[in-house]
């Protein structure tokens, strides 16, 4: 098993290289510079800020000196935000958008999978309908829409909930934030689980099993469920990213000073550092996610261990 | 005459209009077997499936069925499932969970019935597994499924359903997906588990051969009815319905002589149209990063020779490399090393078009009729492609006027033309896939296990077929098959494969009339007989044991010696090469003069 | 399946639109956004009647997510088809790619993408989306190539001499096409609210054209007046969207039905 581990870990990094390679390169083609957006400047002036920030030297240099930054651990000065180093941005707004990124998804499992499971228990009865009626909406609505439906109902119309802004600490701003971001992902988690759950069942090892007169309830979760999870555990990877682009609207609709605002802005301003930064790190949450539902499935199903 | 333990009483399962099951009746009492034979779809699991209460809900059920009183088809019949009644499968991979381990799944009916702690079940468990002959019980205990071979995991699934001593086991298909030689094992052990539990045994299968190593008395079912029934020496030697007449009539036997008695063809003279040398198909398994790459030898030397007009046929069991040799022979797989020369030329290296001009001359006709064609294509598209691919100056007239013979000198209508593979039997499947095969009038036609999954009734129709292709045609057959009575019906040559080495070869009455090889005897040895009494005594003295080792872990020297009751040191050491017994039979043993 | 009439409503009605209004300015009741009467759903902060204006956005945003699905369909496929069965070393390389691709949030592509272009130029949206999209569509096909290459039929296919292409052409694609039109189908959806999603950002459809994402993102500044410019917008996308996605699982029902 722990050889299965380092071999993961391991076949991160080529991929991780690469994000960031073709990041960097990618954003530099993008016409126009940070510097452009201002007036016109004076070449001299303009000649001046490209050398401090050493957009004069050749782009292979450029790229090998921010690899080396990296690697240290220094993701460079923002271009726009001129008293800030990228570190310090990020940093600022990160914890924010991953507690609520994280809450979300924990709470979209802890939700989807028991729901799901319920469905599939009652099979085709009233409730197994209602819940699949339910996540189909829910998969479909985007979180702008949402979003803004949820601020009107719980904030505007039926004040219980804050619906811009955040203070530290106060977990009534977070509230909706987080339902709205979890929204989709419960719902899908819930249609994955029953459509496994419903597949399994139809396999010969739970004919077996009833064949030994275990019991309907046990049949269900000792031999039932583990299978029926993988498929669940497989999309970890993708919920998780999901989370992450999707954090970036509710910090938009809600007003929160996450760190999802970068991204744009930096994209737009042509902030090189800041979104490199931004990639960077949430490029390493998606593979680190991805990791992690790699692990869950070996744990999951002996036969992936010894592949 | 003891006291009747299962009275089934004009029992009828039907799925909305359609009825599986129709009135059967039957009776067993303790200690007896009874035998339910017939072929796919005569509603013989779906009886049983019934009286353990595991049908859909769809299924509707009538009559009546008891179990020592209780009514098996009431609401009281749940708590004796698993306990006074207990039913194995067909499939063992997938009838086990993937994620539990053995001795738990062994001992979770201990826990569900008997009230016992886990830790006291699983004790438990160990000596029942011990009871069905598992080897090494510690480590298995803690084993999960996909680690132990289909035998131990047939063992297994006995050991489940013995867990807490039922009256009554039933054995679905039990040895159906195992090889044979593991099949002699698992029928001997179930004759040995009934004698000394005095339990009931009801066995649903299509073989014969199981029918007579196990059974006392028999039902024949066809269509979900009951069509005859009697004590098994009777129904074997002298059945009375017509149905059960051609099912014994299409059965091949292994003891009786077959094509090779005719007399074969004069071999010397004539240049044989396909010669193998020393043939390698090495497979390499990557390790990845942390662990070395390890080598699967799935052909490892093999040389043969085939005349023109005669029938070769290949036996082994999983593992020994048959279905790789012959894609290999068609160039649909890769070759590591050695020779392969069809009309005189080496093909082995072939590419490209020099490979594709030759192909119209070597056709194959595969295991699975339905993935042997396309489904989104007619019966005439497809047994008309390799006419498109191959001979182009055809007209399409021309064409259709060919695939129209083709198709009726397999049995098969002009009217099959327009349909499509969904709306064929798996024995018309095999027909067009057999009209495609010769289509081109190939010189060899590689049949690879293509019989193995039809009924009885219709193999015997197809090897009438392949006897008929072989006279009138003159076409070469290599005929892979598992099924040594099949092989003995069809084929002039034998060849006997194990883990990648031919281990004999020779005529094939001789091969089997007095076989040479250690395993080759083995093979023989496992094939049920369709004599009840000199089968029970067959497996009373059987002496095969063991199962292939996986064909990454070989043993050195002498691949087989780790089963070979004649096995020495010197097995050990260096690896036999074929040496002559008599004119054109050979054997790959180092002790074969001597045992 | 029964709810793919519903689609086939949803579809229609954009058309039966045009024929009567004008697609945008109505400018017959200027400011005031007003409830009902001769504007059915009202109007918006200038005074353009809401239905036509969700009318036409509805058109927009079908038809871009109909033309980025086929992008989609036609770069996943032939992309999927062939990792799939020439196999390999270039299946890896192909499908590494992929992985790499998808690793990425997609939000990065698109954002760094849509930098690429000037503003609004719909070219680039549709490139953006499209580029996007193939990804799960070469995954689906791959992996059904992959399950068909070990089909015996094509062995036998090339036993019969059948040129590679040939194989490709006749046996592949036929037999993939079930699942490529069942997941397209599923794909529309998704494009349709990877533009509203843009849209909302702000880097999108641009005026006067409107889409129902930035509808969505107007009526949302509004909101609190005038709830009826989100609920409008907001309502037809869920239809549309939740419309689509049953009849994408009613075809892919039907498919592993088939296959069994």
């Amino acid at each position: 098993m722990f050889a299965y581990v380092l071999r993961r870990i391991a076949g991160l990094i080529p991929t991780l290289f690469v994000l960031v390679s073709l990041s960097f390169f990618v954003i530099r083609l993008a016409p126009g510079g940070p510097f452009d957006q201002e007036q016109v400047l004076p070449p001299a002036i303009r000649a001046n800020l490209d050398a401090a920030y050493g957009f004069d030297r050749p782009l292979i240099a450029q790229y090998g000196s921010y690899l080396a930054g990296v690697v240290r651990g220094d993701l460079g000065p923002s271009l726009r935000f001129k008293d800030f180093r990228v570190n310090e941005l990020i940093a600022s707004g990160l914890p924010l958008s991953l507690t609520i990124g994280l809450a979300a998804a924990l709470l979209a499992f802890l939700i989807g999978v028991p729901l799901g499971a319920l469905a599939a228990w009652r099979a085709n009865s009233f409730t197994d309908h209602a819940l699949m009626g339910f996540s189909m909406v829910g998969v479909v609505l985007p979180g702008f829409v949402v979003g803004p439906l949820l601020a009107l109902m719980f904030g505007i119309y039926w004040p219980l909930f804050r619906v811009a802004g955040y203070e530290p600490g106060q977990v009534s701003f977070l509230v909706l934030p987080v339902v709205t971001l979890a929204l989709p992902v419960t719902a899908y988690i819930a249609r994955l689980m029953r459509n496994s759950l419903q597949e399994v069942l139809r396999a010969n090892f739970i004919r077996t099993a009833r064949a030994k007169g275990v019991s309907a309830r046990h049949v269900f979760l000792r031999h039932a469920l583990r299978p029926a999870l993988i498929p669940v555990v497989s999309y970890l990877g993708p919920a998780v990213a999901f989370v992450i682009t999707g954090s970036l609207v509710v910090e938009s609709v809600f007003g929160l000073p996450g760190s999802g605002r970068f991204l744009v802005q930096g994209a737009i301003d042509r902030d090189y550092p800041l979104v490199m930064g931004m990639v960077l790190v949430y490029g390493v949450l998606t593979l680190l996610c991805n990791l992690i539902a790699d692990l869950l499935y070996g744990w999951l199903d002996p036969r992936v261990r010894l592949a | 005459m003891s006291e009747a333990l299962l009275v089934v009483d004009d029992l009828s399962v039907a799925y909305g209009a359609t009825p599986a099951v129709e009135a059967v009746s039957l009776e067993l009492a303790p200690g007896r077997c009874l035998g339910i034979i017939g072929e796919s779809g005569a509603g013989k699991t779906q009886a049983f499936l019934a009286m353990m209460g595991l049908l859909p809900a769809q299924a509707r059920v009538a009559g009546r069925a008891r179990l020592a009183g209780v009514d098996l088809l009431g609401p009281d019949a749940m708590a004796l499932r698993g306990q006074r009644i207990a039913m194995i499968f067909q499939d063992p991979m997938t009838s086990l969970t993937p994620h539990m381990r053995i001795g738990d799944q062994v001992a979770e009916p201990l826990v569900t019935h008997r009230g016992m702690s886990w830790n006291d079940a699983r004790a438990h468990a160990a000596v029942l597994l011990d009871q069905v002959r598992m080897n090494d019980v510690p480590r298995r205990v803690r084993q999960y499924p996909h680690e132990l071979s289909g035998g131990m995991r047939q063992r297994a699934m006995i050991a489940m359903a013995l867990a807490c001593d039922p009256k009554l086991l039933i054995a679905d298909e039990p040895t159906t997906a195992l090889d044979v030689s593991v099949q002699a094992q698992i029928l001997a052990l179930l004759r040995q588990l009934v004698a000394e539990r005095g339990m009931a045994l009801a066995v649903v299968t299509h073989d014969m051969g199981v029918i007579a190593a196990l059974a006392d008395d028999v039902i024949v079912m066809r269509q979900g009815r009951v069509v005859e029934r009697g004590p098994v020496e009777r129904i074997l030697a002298a059945p009375e319905h017509e149905y059960t007449r051609s099912l014994l009539v299409a059965t091949p036997r292994v003891d009786t002589p077959g094509a090779g008695f005719a007399g074969g063809a004069d071999h010397g003279v004539t240049v044989k149209p396909l010669a193998v040398r020393d043939l390698r198909i090495f497979h390499r398994l990557r390790g990845g990063w942390l662990r070395r790459s390890r080598e699967l030898r799935a052909v490892d030397g093999v040389s043969l020779e085939l005349a023109a007009g005669e029938a070769l046929g290949i036996v082994g069991e999983s593992g020994c490399g048959k279905s790789t040799l012959t894609r290999a022979l068609l160039r649909l797989g890769p070759v590591t090393g050695g020779e392969i020369v069809w009309l005189g030329r080496a093909i082995q290296d072939l590419e490209g078009e020099a490979l594709r001009s030759l192909r119209a001359g070597m056709q194959i006709v595969f295991q699975d009729p339905f993935a042997s064609l396309d489904p989104t294509m007619s019966v005439a598209d497809i047994v008309a492609e390799p006419l498109r691919a191959l001979r182009p100056a055809m007209s399409p007239a021309q064409r259709s006027a060919a695939v129209i013979d083709m198709l009726e000198s397999v049995g098969l209508g002009a009217e099959f033309a327009q349909r499509r593979s969904r709306e064929l039997s798996g024995g018309q499947c095999q027909r067009v896939a057999i009209a495609r095969a010769m289509v081109l009038e190939p010189r060899l036609l590689v049949c690879d296990e293509v019989v193995s999954a039809l009924d009885v009734s219709i193999q015997a129709q197809l090897l009438a077929l392949f006897e008929a292709i072989k006279r009138t045609h003159g076409t070469s057959i290599v005929f892979v098959s598992h099924n040594l009575a099949v092989v003995r019906r069809l084929c002039e040559r034998v060849l006997v494969m194990y883990l990648g080495r031919v281990v004999e070869e020779g005529p094939t009455e001789e091969v089997f009339r007095a076989p040479r090889h250690p395993y080759t005897r083995m093979l023989l040895e496992s094939v049920p007989l369709l004599d009840p009494r000199r089968e029970r005594a067959r497996l009373a003295t059987l002496t095969v044991q063991g199962e292939t080792p996986s064909a990454v872990d070989r043993p050195s020297g002498c691949a087989f010696r780790t089963r070979c009751p004649a096995a020495q040191a010197t097995c050990a050491a260096m690896r036999p090469e074929p040496e002559i017994v008599a004119d054109s039979h050979q054997v790959a043993c180092l002790r074969w003069r001597q045992i | 399946m029964v709810l793919g009439v519903l689609t086939a409503l949803a579809l229609l009605a954009p058309w039966i639109t045009p024929y009567s209004h004008d697609y945008l300015d109505w400018q017959h009741l200027a400011s005031p956004p007003t409830l009902d009467g001769s504007h059915w759903l009202g109007t918006d902060r200038l005074g353009r009647d809401l239905f036509a204006r969700s009318m036409q956005a509805m058109r927009v945003s079908l038809l871009i997510g109909v033309l980025a699905a086929l992008v989609s369909v036609c770069i996943g496929v032939a992309w999927g088809a062939t990792a799939g069965y020439v196999g390999g070393r270039v299946d890896a390389a192909m499908m590494r790619f992929v992985d790499i691709v998808y690793a990425l949030p997609y939000v990065f592509i698109v954002i760094i993408l849509s930098t690429l272009f000037a503003r609004g130029s719909i070219a680039a949206l549709f490139i953006a989306i499209g580029a996007v999209g193939w990804l799960t569509m070469a995954r689906i096909v791959r992996g059904q190539t992959l399950s068909l290459r070990r089909r015996e039929f094509i062995d036998a296919a090339i036993a019969s001499g059948v040129r590679t292409p040939q194989i490709l052409w006749r046996h592949i694609v036929p037999n993939v096409a079930g699942a490529v039109i069942a997941y397209a189908t599923l794909t529309i959806p998704q494009m349709i609210l990877f533009e509203s999603f843009l849209s909302f950002l702000g880097l999108g459809v641009q005026e006067p054209f409107a889409s129902l994402g930035s509808l969505i993102n107007e009526g949302a500044q509004e909101m609190e007046s005038s709830a009826w410019m989100l609920l409008v917008p907001a309502t037809l996308l869920t239809v549309l969207l939740v419309a689509f996605n049953l009849l994408g699982d009613g075809l892919r029902a039907t498919l592993e039905s088939r296959d069994e």
